[in-house]
């Protein structure tokens, strides 16, 4: 968990209404996860300011035809879930429709004696036991649908986790040590690790907040000329963690650079249109 | 009474979802009836067109049933968990919209308001509503529309910040004390 520092607090505010900067969010979002008091009671008092936001929006209604079409699609939904999930359609249950297990027709007592109405008492007793158990079974089974599919996401996201730690562990992995260059009118700080067999790479910046009107912008060295690696948005406390699927050409690729662009970047994504004011190389 | 009104509520509308989550089509109905006027108002302002709103409003109780086990009532109120899922579709089919170029041409200006619900019911969103409204006024215009952008605009704070030509520091400060105003000076039942 990271220490908290008052900044977390307007982070708080920019998750909450959903418009948080992708490095602010990893920020934040790390530092939640090892939890943080007084984040959780600025995070819940903002929640009642949205929930005030949003009763701004003018006062409307859908068609009414809306609500008929909303409960078929859902039920649309769950019959298609169920499929997905089991081999047998399972449907919302609602008087009338058609999908409850027929009765078996009952005999009346009048033709038969005392013996033929237990029989028929046990009958009854049989089919609304069965009832219960296939009621309870299928429920069973939309269940396990449900919790298979979370349990794949889950599973998706710590394998996505796994792979980026993993890099930290390759034998081929090589730090990435940056050093401002005389470009550099502030203190600029940034490490990372580059994994050539993975083609993957962690940077991690600390960097002072540009103007509106400018990005900094992430370039791989290859002989060939710079390639483009995306722009580098550091939050308000100037910390941007970049996760590169492809840091490029792991054979050519000689060192890591970011410049100073105008907002969206430069131009050209083959060359800097502004000055370098970071150099990246390899360690080992 | 008021609180013990609102428990009311929500005790319900979580009755409500564990009924759903079970499969039963009236819950799904209680809790359309409760919930989807206040929701499709939401949707409806951010992406503007009556037939998208309609058909986003229909996504969200699709995910609301498919997403019902993963509801943590220490988190909030179903009400809350409802429009965090509203917004959060209306603003991917804002986006799409955008690409398509459709929001611009096909919606003018600020929805027409359309009645919902019953009489009371309606006066009570609607005095809701101009209380936030008088809330917001009572804001820097710039600090209020920061709070819009972000909220029904879908835009992030340095999006916000380049669109106002504001530092961005500026921006998160607008927005967070901005909230708080609108939570200090509108009080809770009036929007709930």
């Amino acid at each position: 968990m990271s220490r908290h520092r008052p900044e977390h607090l307007e982070l708080c505010a920019a998750w909450v209404l959903g418009s948080i900067d992708e490095a602010d969010r990893l920020e934040l979002e790390g530092h939640l996860a090892g939890g943080c008091e007084l984040c959780d009671r600025e995070i819940s008092s903002l929640e009642e300011g949205r929930r005030r936001l949003a009763a701004s929006a003018a006062p409307a209604a859908p068609a009414p035809s809306v609500r008929a079409a909303t409960l078929a699609r859902v039920r649309a939904a769950m019959a298609e879930d169920a499929r997905a999930g089991d081999d047998r359609v399972t449907e919302m249950r609602r008087p009338g429709l058609g999908r409850e297990p027929r009765r078996p027709a009952m005999r009346t007592k009048s033709t038969g004696g005392w013996l033929r109405f237990g029989l028929a008492a046990a009958s009854v007793v049989l089919v609304i036991g069965v009832l219960v158990l296939w009621n309870s079974r299928e429920r069973l089974r939309q269940d396990l649908a449900r919790e298979r599919s979370a349990l794949t996401d889950l599973k998706r996201t710590l394998e996505n986790e796994r792979s980026w730690t993993r890099i930290l562990a390759s034998k081929d992995a090589r730090a990435v040590e940056f050093s401002a260059t005389p470009n550099a009118a502030a203190a600029l700080r940034a490490r990372g690790i580059w994994d050539p067999s993975s083609r993957r790479a962690l940077l991690v910046f600390d960097l002072p907040a540009t103007p509106p009107d400018r990005d900094y912008q992430l370039w791989g060295l290859h002989p060939s000329g710079p390639a483009s690696l995306g722009l580098v948005r550091a939050d308000s406390s100037g910390r941007s963690v970049i996760r590169l699927e492809d840091a490029g050409d792991p054979g050519s690729l000689q060192a890591f650079a970011v410049s100073l662009e105008p907002r969206g970047g430069s131009p050209n994504p083959k060359a800097p249109s502004g000055p370098v004011i970071m150099v990246g190389k390899f360690g080992g | 009474m008021i609180a013990a009104v609102e428990k009311t509520g929500q005790e319900l509308d979580r009755g409500h979802l564990e009924r759903l989550e079970a499969g039963e089509e009236a819950a799904l109905g209680e809790l359309y009836d409760r919930h989807a006027a206040f929701l499709y108002s939401v949707i409806l302002r951010i992406v503007r067109v009556r037939t998208e709103a309609e058909d986003v409003l229909q996504e969200v109780w699709v995910q609301a049933w498919r997403r019902a086990r993963s509801y943590d009532p220490s988190r909030g109120s179903v009400g809350a968990w409802l429009l965090t899922i509203a917004r959060s579709r209306a603003i991917d089919r804002l986006r799409s919209l955008r690409s398509r170029q459709l929001a611009e041409t096909t919606a003018a200006g600020e929805p027409e308001p359309a009645p919902g619900g019953s009489p009371d019911v309606e006066a009570a969103r609607r005095r809701a509503h101009d209380r936030v409204v008088n809330a917001l006024d009572s804001l820097a215009p710039q600090q209020r529309e920061a709070l819009e952008l972000a909220y029904f605009g879908g835009l992030s704070q340095s999006e916000i910040a380049t669109r106002l030509r504001a530092p961005l520091g500026t921006v998160k400060s607008w927005v967070r004390q901005g909230l708080h105003r609108l939570r200090e000076i509108v009080p809770m039942e009036e929007t709930t």
